[in-house]
This record gives structure tokens, C-alpha cells and sequence, in this order.
């Protein structure tokens, strides 16, 4: 019956056009990081801008020379660079240097330069200092000015203190000393929450009209009155769903990171998150476990949105209606925190089945901005209440689908 | 075996579409007359247990439908008056879908279709999408997926809308050829489906059964009323003012031979008939009209 079931989906002219739209996409999508690649160059041909997988070849060739733990003594070495370069152009800013000077030989440093402006911020403004204003001996106690430097943060966040202490035990577990791998550009996070965040639209379009629009044409009326027309209908129909969903997320999924290990390389993997995105993220993770974790979060969220869906497609009487109802029910936690933006929201959003893939509230940007829920002395991470509630939410919303369906006319 | 109707209602917001209606069928043809809105297509969806009745109930063999649930749906075939099929789908698969959705195993599934297509007519169709199929057509098929699971209660919802003339032959004789021990129930407004298989007819309207009985035992309620007539053609308009006229037929000579419903004097000429469920049907509901030119 399931095969079936999943001729039937396959063999739907809508849902050929949403896949194979989905393939093409996720290409696309897939590749985009690598075209913003940019870097300045100068050799014997002069000074030029390179851009693609020219640019990523040298970046990557770059960064290959810094990489390793970020210890003091690697610290010291760029700052060393840095006051050096300067002094010798007796310039100020690197923006002042010639052309050329920079990408030579400071911009393998780069990531440094950023982790120790973050590192050695104001406590009390968080501007940032100007690295020629720090000394190489204040390198020696880089990981205490790291510590206390987080603390401050949450001081001057007034992040409450059950959120503190969680965040602090979660941060205490990122590695000492930190590591850094290999060239990779932050943005490529953002394509894969897009990438997936397209799956999740397609899986929204592939379910909503399931089993609506069985109802809007009649074809329910002679399923229903049928030996398996029940709970083994529903259940096998919802599971051809899921599969056909699974099928596209894995394509996608794998395109994704084929593209980006080909065109970043797999080193990049097992830098921690802390040295590539943001010093002062909780998550004690490499960006191979974060891209990993983003993926499999992603996928719950895709299967929870689809089983959400496929409950409004059981409730509603046609496919307008399905379609309509569970587009606003994906879109929900933006339009949420767009309108209406407070601490109960935030419960709120982090409990919508969407949640997880929706940009700017999504697992990765939870991640990335140190999103916190707390209620009284409970204080959990976003990004895993929103995965926690995502998983309840599937077989939560299968029972209501089995139930809607089971009630459809007989409500009439 | 008896699929009883036991005081059966059920309401719309503003309209009861069925009124307490009470009916215990037996096995052997059923005919299921009334005009649109009578509330045969309510009863029907009740019956297959799409629909909850708002009051009463209705067993199968002394055992509420409700209580059954699935061992009910596996004895029953249902063909609604309308429905959607998957137009990408091909006939058998459809036929094969429906055929897992009964619960047939793979092979009494291939047999069951093989042989269906042959009695229905859909030899050669088994590969061609649904979307292609004419409207007749799509009925058979829609007949056919009924008749998959060799229930022993069939409803059929208006199962000759979009057939031809041979069709209807074809389906009547095949639905008589199957009824044998069976249960089945045909809703339809068109009298002459039912009228020479159906054992016993239901007349519905406004909701409630208004009369029951086997086509001979109800016809004879207008036993003496019914007759034929050779008339001018230009006489017509008074004769019809004059009686309720079933059916005409125009004459070589330019004349028109009606047959007519009249309880008083007859017209000069007439020759009284034997009526036919088709006259008390018309009888019961004059605003159906009768059929030109036969």
C-alpha cells in the first residue's frame, strides 16, 4: 500500500514540477557562497580582485599557513605582524596601508585579528580596542581575558541569571585552547538554513493538499468507505509524505555538503564554531558538528512542519484553505516576532513547528546570537527547546491528523 | 443479512435533509427514487458511514455500523455521484490502489481487476490515464472499484449518469447477475434503471420515504389513471393542460401518441394502460416531467 501510496505522490504532475524544482534549487543554492568570494591580489601582473573559486583557492591557501590552536603564542605572532606592518608604513589603519600590503601579509590573520577584538572588548562599552593599542604580553593571559570578557557580556546583555549560569556551563565546555582548521566563510551557514528552509517550503506544498483535496474532489467519499480507509489510510499516507520528504532532503542535504566540502575543503570541519563565527558562542561545537547539527535539526523541524501541515490539510475542506492555512502556519514565527515581540513570543515561536528553518529565528541564528528561553530559574539554549518541542510536535500531530481525518463529515 | 435504518434524521443548519426514516433492507436490488434534494444522497453517505446520522442509528445484521467500523467497510462497495479519481493515475492503477485499500491480496487483486474490466467494458483501458477517459468511462471505473472487493452490501449514487443507452443495458444486467445474495442499493432519478431489476423501490422526498414497495405493488396505486392517446399535434397544449402527460411520441401522420395521467374522464379515443413505476413516480412528483420522444 505504501508503494502506492508513493506512485501516487511521484506520479502527480505538481509534485514532479516541486522536485524537480527543488533539485535544480538546491544546486544553486549550494554554490551561491562560493560566488561571493572575494579577495585583492597583487603579483606580477599587479593588483587585481579575484572572485569564486579563484579567491576561495587563495584564501584557503592563506589561512592553511595559520592554522592550528589558537594559543598566546599564536597570538602574539599576529598582533606582532600587525604592529610591524603598521609601523613600518607608519600608518594607523590597515586601510591606509598600499595596495596590496594587507592581503600579503596581514590578511592570513585576519580571523585572530577578530577573535582578539572580540576577547579584548570594553567590559563596560563593548567597543572593540584598536589592536595597536594591545601589547603582546597581554597575550599570556588570553583565555582568563576570554572568560571574564564573557561574563561581562552577559552583564551588559542583563541576561538574567538562570541564563547566565546555563550559558556559562555550556561555554566553559568549548575547547581550551581553541582551534582553527582552515579558510571557511561563515555565510555558507546561512545557504544551508536556506537550503533546507526551501525543503521545507516544498514539503509544505507536497502535503498541504493530501488529504484536502481528496475532499474538495470526492475521492475521500470512496477511500473512507473502505477496509484500510482509516488509520491505516492516514498512517500510510502520512508516511509516503515523510518519505517523499526524506528523499528531498537527503538530495538537497547531500548536494549541499558535497558542494561545500569540494569547494571548502573537509579541513575547515574541525575548526571550533568560536573562532569562525563568533568568540563568545555557547555551543561547543566544530563547524563540522555545527553544520552537522544545523542539518539534523533542520530535519526535524522539515518532518514536524509536514506533519503539522498534513494535520491542517485533514482539517480543511479544500486545497485553498490547506494551502493558505499552512503557509501562515509556516511563516507564523516570523510574522510573530515581526508584530509582536516579547518574552512570551519568544516561548511561543520556539514552540511553532517551523521554527527551526525560519531564518532569522531558526536553529543556527539561535546559535549564533546566544538565544535563550527561561522561565523562573529554568534557562535552556533556543536551538535545542526548539528541536526538543519540533520532535514532540511530530507524533503529536499525527494523532490530530488521524483524528480530524476520522471526524471529517461525520461533523457535517 | 439486513442493513437496518432505524430512525434515521439528519438536519442541516436550515434543512432536514433526512426525516426519521426507517427502513430494513434485505438482500435483492433496492431502488432509491426521488427528485434532486430528497435526501437520497444524505442517506446514502449515512449508510456508507461517511456521514453520522443526528439521531438514530443503522446495524448491519442487528450490530450498529458504528460498533463494525471495519469489518463493515470490508463487506461494503460504494460509488458516490460524484467523485475524484488521480488523473495521473492509469485505470489500473487506480484499480490496484483501491484494490490495496480494501485489503485484496496481490493475487485475487490482479484477478478481481482482470475480470471486472472485462464485464465492465475496460479491456484495453488499463493503461490509460483517467484524465483521458470520457465520462462514461470514468463511471465504469468508478463501478468497477466498487464491485472490487465482492461486497456484500453495494450502494450505488446515480451509477448511470454519463452512460449510454448500451451501457445502462450492460450495467443492469451485470448488477442483476451480482445482487444475488447481496444487498444493493441504487439511488437514481432516472426510473427505468431500476424499475425491471429492483425487487423493491424506496420513494423519498423532502427527506422522508413516501412510499415503499416492489415496482408492480406500487404502480398499482394508479391502477385505471394511465393511458394512451393518438391526438393532433396542435391539440397537444390543451391535452397537457388537461392531464399530466408522461410521455409522447410523434406520429408519421403528424399526429403524436401521448401517454397520460388522469384520474378524471379520460380523453375520447384513450386506451387505459398498465402503469409502471416510472407513471407513479411522475405521479408523486409532476414537476419532473416526462420523457420526450420515446
Amino acid at each position: 500500500m505504501l508503494r502506492l501510496e508513493l506512485k501516487k505522490l511521484i506520479k502527480t504532475k505538481r509534485i514532479m514540477i516541486i522536485l524537480l524544482f527543488m533539485m535544480v534549487l538546491s544546486v544553486m543554492v549550494s554554490y551561491l557562497p562560493v560566488t561571493y568570494e572575494r579577495c585583492v591580489i597583487s603579483d606580477g601582473e599587479g593588483t587585481r580582485e579575484l572572485t569564486g573559486m579563484a579567491a576561495l583557492k587563495v584564501l584557503r591557501e592563506e589561512d592553511q599557513a595559520v592554522s592550528g590552536e589558537v594559543t598566546p603564542a599564536r597570538m602574539k605572532e599576529a598582533l606582532s605582524a600587525y604592529h610591524t606592518v603598521l609601523h613600518d608604513y607608519g600608518v594607523d589603519s590597515v586601510n591606509d596601508l598600499p595596495e596590496g600590503v594587507y592581503g600579503e601579509q596581514l590578511r592570513r590573520y585576519r580571523r585572530f585579528y577578530h577573535i582578539l577584538r572580540e576577547a579584548y572588548a570594553s567590559s563596560d562599552s563593548g567597543i572593540a580596542p584598536d589592536l595597536l593599542e594591545l601589547t603582546e604580553e597581554e597575550m599570556d593571559h588570553f583565555e582568563q581575558v576570554r572568560a571574564e570578557r564573557f561574563e561581562s557580556l552577559m552583564e551588559q546583555e542583563h541576561r538574567p541569571l538562570a541564563v547566565r549560569l546555563e550559558a556559562r556551563r555550556m561555554y566553559s565546555q568549548s575547547s581550551v585552547p581553541l582551534r582553527y582548521a582552515a579558510y571557511f566563510n561563515p555565510n555558507v551557514l546561512d545557504y544551508e538554513t536556506l537550503v533546507f528552509f526551501l525543503v521545507m517550503i516544498a514539503s509544505v506544498l507536497i502535503a498541504a493538499p493530501i488529504f484536502s483535496l481528496d475532499y474538495e474532489t470526492g475521492a475521500d467519499d470512496i477511500q473512507r468507505c473502505t477496509v484500510h480507509g482509516m488509520e491505516r489510510l492516514v498512517m500510510v499516507r502520512c508516511a509516503a509524505v515523510v518519505l517523499l520528504v526524506s528523499g528531498m532532503y537527503l538530495f538537497a542535504g547531500t548536494v549541499f555538503f558535497g558542494m561545500t566540502q569540494l569547494c571548502y575543503g573537509r579541513e575547515m570541519m574541525n575548526s571550533d564554531i568560536q573562532t569562525v563565527i563568533s568568540l563568545f558562542t555557547c555551543e561547543p561545537w566544530t563547524i563540522g558538528e555545527l553544520m552537522r547539527n544545523i542539518a539534523l535539526a533542520g530535519y526535524v523541524c522539515v518532518i514536524a512542519t509536514t506533519m503539522f501541515t498534513l494535520m491542517i490539510s485533514s482539517l480543511s475542506p479544500s486545497f485553498g484553505s490547506s494551502i493558505g492555512i499552512a503557509l501562515l502556519g509556516m511563516f507564523l514565527p516570523i510574522l510573530l516576532d515581526t508584530f509582536i515581540s516579547s518574552s512570551i513570543t519568544d516561548w511561543l515561536i520556539t514552540l511553532l513547528p517551523s521554527c527551526g528553518l525560519m531564518l532569522q529565528k531558526s536553529f543556527y541564528y539561535a546559535v549564533y546570537t546566544l538565544s535563550f528561553l527561561s522561565a523562573g530559574k529554568i534557562a535552556v539554549a533556543s536551538e535545542r527547546a526548539m528541536t526538543v518541542f519540533e520532535t514532540i510536535g511530530i507524533p503529536l500531530f499525527a494523532m490530530l491528523t488521524l483524528r480530524y481525518y476520522r471526524l471529517h463529515g461525520k461533523r457535517a | 443479512m439486513e442493513l437496518f435504518i432505524d430512525h434515521v434524521t439528519k438536519q442541516y443548519k436550515d434543512k432536514t435533509a433526512v426525516n426519521d426514516v426507517t427502513l430494513s433492507l434485505t438482500p435483492g436490488i433496492w431502488g432509491l427514487l426521488g427528485a434532486n434534494g430528497a435526501g437520497k444522497t444524505t442517506l446514502m453517505r449515512m449508510i456508507a458511514g461517511i456521514q453520522r446520522p443526528d439521531r438514530g442509528r443503522i446495524c448491519y445484521d442487528a450490530i450498529s455500523i458504528d460498533v463494525l467500523k471495519g469489518a463493515y467497510r470490508s463487506i461494503f462497495g460504494y460509488l458516490p455521484q460524484e467523485f475524484g479519481f488521480y488523473p495521473e493515475f492509469t485505470v489500473l492503477d487506480y484499480l490496484e490502489y483501491m484494490a490495496a485499500l480494501k485489503g485484496l491480496g496481490k493475487p485475487m487483486r490482479s484477478e478481481r481487476i482482470a475480470l471486472l474490466m472485462e464485464q465492465l467494458s475496460l479491456k484495453g483501458l488499463e493503461r490509460k490515464p483517467i484524465r483521458k477517459l470520457s465520462g462514461g468511462m470514468k463511471r465504469r471505473v468508478g463501478i468497477a472499484q466498487a464491485l472490487l472487493n465482492d461486497p456484500e452490501v453495494l450502494l450505488l449514487d446515480e451509477p448511470t449518469s454519463g452512460l449510454d443507452p448500451g451501457e445502462r443495458i450492460r450495467f443492469r444486467n451485470l448488477i442483476s447477475e451480482f445482487a444475488q445474495d447481496r444487498i444493493v442499493l441504487i439511488s437514481t432519478h432516472i426510473v427505468p434503471d431500476v424499475e425491471f431489476i429492483a425487487s423493491n423501490n424506496i420513494i423519498m422526498k423532502q427527506g422522508t420515504v413516501i412510499a415503499e414497495g416492489a415496482s408492480r405493488e406500487l404502480a398499482s396505486a394508479i391502477e385505471g389513471s394511465v393511458y394512451t392517446a393518438v391526438i393532433p399535434a396542435e391539440d397537444l397544449h390543451r391535452v397537457e393542460d388537461r392531464t399530466r402527460v408522461i410521455n409522447l411520441r410523434n406520429l408519421e401522420t403528424g399526429q403524436v401518441e401521448v401517454r397520460y395521467l388522469s384520474e378524471d374522464q379520460p380523453l375520447p379515443g384513450s386506451t387505459p394502460c398498465e402503469p409502471r413505476l416510472e407513471d407513479y413516480y411522475l405521479w408523486l412528483f409532476p414537476e419532473e416531467g416526462g420523457e420526450d420522444g420515446c
